[in-house]
């Protein structure tokens, strides 16, 4: 490998994958407040609730997200007030996107806890509120981790799909290379980026599900 | 202390309670025994809300708590007062149910802390006392899972009374335990029941019931068939189907 090259497209590829990384930090941040409320929505016993909740998730999970980028992008302006740049038109989508995603896994999670956890918590006068954040919800954090790891990985690499809307992260930094200098061998270390990514991710994902099984 | 008026209880199509008429008062040891599916737990359950009963009146202390005619909540009260009023009432189940995520003394002062506002620290001092009533204050930091099951029902006891229940239930407390810890629990019960806690004990143990209980009830399909004093239902049992189900167990 030619070490000038390497020097030309490294500083464009890091500051793509720090675009990434910030991409998949923010979805998973937002994505997983979203599916919290979904996921308790689901839960609800107020069928209205657990309906819309249902509604938004399948809207979600049903549509490939390519479509949901340029549609939020390109086809909301056209019959809404709403117009976003990209950056803020990519994050949104994500977020909505992995949110429906996530709920899916939060509810599972909590739904799995064992039933005398909240009728515990319930004899002992807590509200179903206080049994949710004080009981269930802090015993399903352990169980979440390992599907939450896969959803962020998916969303780490899913992310490049916003390079549609000429978001400048990873994959679009490195094909406006390839296309202006012709020479796709750039996808090589772009690709060696995205698994050291993954990588790292699992790792801290790993840590996090050890430091939750202290009490098992 | 506890009174059910006409209570009934389905689930679906299947009645489990069957116009019971009930009462314990203040003080008294009150054991439910009965074959499996008799609907002694549900009883139990229903007292604190953990069921809805379907027709029917409970009071607590004399407070109305629970209401209901085919189904329909006749109760003017709000539910923060049901609430309050259900928190006279201490639960201890088979299975336990301490919270794992929690050390022993986090289980015990968590309701107080979290539902009656009682600052931590003093929390903390009552913890330790019922921790040390039942034995187990050097396992105060200790996760449930640490524990064996004797220990963590006895911890469950302590979480329990950590909110100074009126009255306690057991809903087949030694149930899931093995049989060299069964004493250890029924020791904490007797003391208990020596202190004059009122208490309902839903149990297999007829050993405990025989030694403990002023009153024995006899459940079986949804009906109570016979109450009576321990020495009178074991010893002379008035129905034939409480007779035969004591010959089996005894």
């Amino acid at each position: 490998m030619d070490f000038q090259k390497f020097m030309n497209y490294m500083p464009s590829l890091l500051q793509g994958a720090l675009l990434t990384i910030e991409l998949t930090l923010v979805a998973v941040f937002f994505g997983m407040i979203l599916g919290l409320f979904l996921a308790l929505g689901r839960l609800s016993k107020n069928i209205v609730i657990d309906k819309i909740c249902w509604l938004y998730i399948w809207l979600f999970r049903g549509t490939p997200l390519l479509m949901q980028i340029f549609f939020i992008y390109y086809a909301l302006p056209l019959f809404t007030a709403i117009k976003l740049n990209q950056k803020s038109a990519a994050f949104i989508a994500l977020s909505l996107n992995s949110g429906a995603y996530l709920a899916e896994i939060i509810r599972a999670a909590i739904q799995s806890i064992d039933k005398g956890q909240m009728e515990a918590a319930r004899a002992l006068g807590m509200s179903y509120g206080q049994a949710m954040r004080r009981i269930i919800i802090p015993q399903s954090y352990r169980r979440l981790i390992p599907p939450v790891g896969n959803e962020f990985i998916a969303l780490l690499k899913d992310s490049s799909l916003v390079s549609v809307i000429a978001m400048t992260e990873l994959m679009r930094q490195t094909s406006l290379y390839a296309n202006s200098t012709g020479d796709a061998s750039v996808y090589i270390p772009a690709a060696a980026i995205y698994l050291a990514l993954t990588s790292l991710f699992t790792l801290v994902f790993e840590k996090l599900e050890k430091k939750y099984s202290v009490y098992e | 202390m506890i009174k059910m008026e006409k209570v009934s209880k389905s689930f679906g199509s299947l009645e489990v309670l069957k116009g019971i008429n009930f009462e314990v008062s203040k003080g008294e040891v009150v054991c439910i025994i009965g074959p499996s599916g008799s609907g002694k737990s549900t009883l139990l359950r229903c007292l604190n809300h953990l069921e809805r009963i379907t027709s029917g009146r409970i009071f607590i202390e004399g407070e109305l708590i629970d209401e209901r005619i085919d189904g329909k909540n006749q109760l003017k009260i709000s539910q923060n007062k049901v609430s309050e009023l259900c928190t006279k009432l201490g639960m201890v189940f088979q299975r336990f149910n301490l919270f794992p995520h929690m050390t022993v003394l986090e289980n015990i002062i968590e309701a107080p802390v979290t539902v009656k506002k009682v600052p931590k620290q003093e929390a903390e001092k009552i913890a330790v006392q019922l921790l040390k009533k039942v034995g187990l204050e050097e396992k105060k930091d200790e996760y449930p899972s640490r524990l064996s099951g004797g220990q963590q029902q006895r911890v469950a006891i302590a979480r329990a009374l950590a909110m100074q229940p009126k009255i306690m239930l057991f809903d087949e407390p030694t149930s899931a335990l093995d049989p060299e810890l069964v004493g250890e629990v029924l020791e904490v019960m007797k003391e208990l029941a020596r202190e004059g806690m009122t208490m309902l004990v839903v149990t297999h143990e007829m050993g405990f019931a025989r030694e403990v209980a002023d009153s024995v009830v006899y459940m079986d399909q949804g009906y109570i068939i016979e109450e009576s004093t321990p020495d009178e239902i074991f010893t002379n049992p008035k129905n034939e189907r409480t007779r035969s189900f004591l010959q089996k167990v005894l």
